[in-house]
């Protein structure tokens, strides 16, 4: 199976390709287009390099030039998101390169962070796990950590039916040892019920703890997300696109304007947390 | 699975919420014809400098050549002509820098050594087949010492300060142009034993010449 | 009390003075050497994936060249492909990909490049080594013993390591920029 898909990927997949040799190479308009790298994402967002993708550094004049970035803005959009209204991308764009106060997106600034869509097998079955990983700066260098996860088959576990008001340790069981505990023990499936208001499952520890146990193993990649809240009252979401045409590559999947309360919503929503 | 369904239904929610539906932009066809234009300029402006250092009647230096070579080089084109050109213009410089040398350095590398080796390194390249070119290689390989003298590579250089990529032999090296073909390096300076084979050789990336 | 949080304080500003050391910038002019000696390994290998999949090279040279080919990239590097109609990576060790190239036996390889790649920034990491990684567009075509023609056209983002080591050549201490290849990502285009 898998010598199978490596000469289908690896040596083509090539029927409808049949016969064009010596057509394909020299055209390649589309390629430049394409935001190829996150790196170039920052630097056309930022004006740091120019259209063929050279550097520019900061003794350079057009670096960080407004009128360059406000062009290349306007293409880091993906044209298919109808959701993104036009009104919005100018105001976006008026805001960040507002020549008074003009913002960059810094790949190590902070607040923006990864969102990756793996599979795992469980059970016997495989199942999509969700990880979110920032930059961590270190001593020397920086390096990706994940510092969240979600797992939907773990989400059962701590299910708390809210409407069945009989579910509680009462006020004076601390004059009895908590010996009624026992019995909410018994009943695994109400356990949960019996945390504060404010509990969240730790899935990352239970992750890591079914990974050690083997009983969950890594399979692939399916998705790649990233999640920036660097920019003053502004969400982007950046996706990576592989399709005919040159609106493609890394863009901007979905803008929100959002306030600092909403982006911390925001973000709890992006982390399945309170679902 | 459901969650994920779930999921992506109130993000839409979310979304609609707190935005206004509206239209896209097209700019990218602009981009990727703005690009071919840039490479397209670039080619001309290489070739206008690159013809005027060929064409030049005794104005420029070779420093100011060289100068010139290297805004050629900057515009990135790989047009074919623009590539023959500074090959024509590298050989120019060679030959002028090597006149230079000889008249200002005494202690240069033995021309018809430097010659030699890279005439060698010219038919390793063109060999027909991989036997032709094993052949030359074990020829090529009684000017040195033994086949594991270093051969070290410059990168870039800036005054005195040289960056080299990781050394190697020469046995190695000899084999790393017959597999790819193509040669890349110039050689900069050789060092001689007794007997006057060669005992290492340093060789420094065209683009940097 | 004073004296404690004095101690503290100045064993805060030597962390953030190491901080500031270890995060060495590479220079304009000595990236862009590095990013072209990256850029010839990756046509180097290239190169040598053409003669690995060339049905003419005999056995024990396409051994060699496998060997020269794996000398290229770091340790336990691997090969991340995925297609249009499948986003999921399949993952290969580089020798256990160019063997299979190899037994796929094609009566020839080329692999066409489409003039374009571009270079990411070289970021540190906390071991001390630079990481980048390069993009580049190629087009895979083996022809079969009858006839057949296979093509992809694939979008490669391979990892490029590089460090700054020394050794003693001749009595001399030489300075050098071992670049090495790492993870590669193949994803196929629909252009």
């Amino acid at each position: 199976m898998r010598i199978t898909f490596f000469c289908v990927v690896i040596l083509s997949l090539t029927v409808p390709c049949y016969g064009q040799v010596g057509e394909y190479l020299g055209d390649e308009k589309a390629f430049y287009a394409t935001t190829k790298q996150v790196n170039q994402f920052l630097r056309r967002f930022n004006g740091e390099e120019d259209l063929l993708g050279t550097r520019f550094y900061q003794q350079d004049s057009n670096f960080r030039d407004p009128g360059l970035r406000s062009k290349y803005i306007k293409i880091l959009f993906d044209n298919k998101q109808k959701d993104i209204s036009l009104e919005s991308k100018k105001q976006f764009l008026a805001e960040v390169i507002d020549p008074d106060h003009p913002q960059y997106l810094d790949l190590h600034g902070g607040s923006w962070f990864a969102e990756v869509s793996a599979k795992f097998k469980y059970k016997g079955r495989e199942e999509k796990l969700m990880l979110f990983l920032r930059l961590q700066e270190e001593t020397v260098g920086s390096k990706w950590v994940i510092f969240k996860a979600y797992f939907d088959p773990f989400k059962e576990y701590f299910k708390i039916d809210t409407a069945d008001r009989d579910k509680f340790i009462h006020p004076m069981s601390h004059e009895l040892d908590f010996m009624n505990l026992r019995k909410i023990f018994d009943d695994p499936e109400i356990a949960a019920a019996f945390t504060d208001q404010d509990f969240q499952p730790d899935y990352l520890s239970l992750i890591l703890y079914e990974i050690r146990r083997a009983n969950l193993k890594f399979k692939t990649v399916s998705q790649v997300k990233f999640h920036f809240f660097q920019l003053e009252d502004w969400y982007i979401e950046l996706s990576e696109f592989n399709r005919p045409g040159s609106n493609n590559g890394w863009l901007i999947s979905n803008l929100i304007n959002v306030n600092v309360q909403q982006k911390d919503q925001l973000r709890k929503f992006i982390y399945y947390e309170g679902m | 699975m459901n969650s994920t369904t779930m999921n992506k239904h109130n993000w839409l929610i979310f979304c609609l919420i707190l935005i206004i539906v509206g239209a896209g932009c097209k700019n990218q066809q602009k981009i990727a014809e703005e690009a071919a234009n840039v490479k397209a300029e670039n080619t001309v402006q290489a070739k206008s400098i690159l013809n005027s250092i060929l064409n030049d009647d005794g104005q420029l230096t070779t420093a100011e050549k060289e100068k010139k070579l290297r805004e050629a080089r900057a515009l990135n084109s790989d047009d074919p002509e623009v590539q023959y050109l500074i090959s024509q213009v590298e050989k120019m410089l060679d030959r002028e820098r090597e006149a230079q040398r000889v008249a200002q350095e005494p202690r240069s590398p033995d021309p018809t050594l430097e010659d030699t080796l890279s005439d060698l390194f010219g038919k390793i390249v063109a060999a027909e087949n991989t036997t032709a070119a094993n052949n030359m290689i074990e020829e090529g390989l009684t000017m040195f010492s033994s086949p594991q003298v270093p051969v070290l590579i410059i990168i870039s250089k800036s005054g005195t300060m040289k960056d080299y990529d990781e050394p190697t032999t020469i046995l190695r090296y000899l084999n790393y142009l017959k597999d790819q073909q193509t040669s890349p390096n110039l050689v900069h300076d050789l060092v001689k034993d007794g007997d006057g084979k060669i005992n290492e050789l340093e060789l420094i990336k065209k683009s940097n010449r | 009390m004073h004296i404690m949080r004095k101690y503290i304080f100045t064993i805060m500003a030597l962390c953030c003075l190491s901080v500031l050391q270890g995060q060495d910038v590479i220079s304009p002019e000595r990236k862009q050497a590095i990013d072209s000696l990256a850029l010839e390994k990756v046509r180097d290998l290239s190169r040598y994936i053409s003669i690995i999949g060339n049905k003419d090279t005999p056995f024990s040279e396409a051994n060699r060249v496998i060997d020269r080919a794996e000398e290229l990239f770091a340790d336990a590097s691997e090969i991340g492909v995925s297609s249009i109609n499948r986003s999921d990576i399949n993952y290969y060790v580089v020798k256990e990909y160019f063997k299979r190239l190899m037994a796929l036996n094609y009566d020839r390889v080329t692999i066409k490049w489409f003039n374009i790649q571009y270079i990411s920034d070289l970021e540190l990491q906390p071991d001390g080594r630079y990481v980048g990684v390069i993009t580049i567009y190629q087009r895979f075509e083996g022809i079969t013993d009858d006839g057949l023609r296979y093509m992809d056209t694939t979008k490669k983002d391979i990892t490029i390591y590089v460090e700054r080591k020394q050794t003693q050549i001749g009595g001399r201490l030489i300075g050098f920029w071992d670049v090495m290849l790492g993870d590669i990502r193949v994803t196929e285009t629909s252009t």
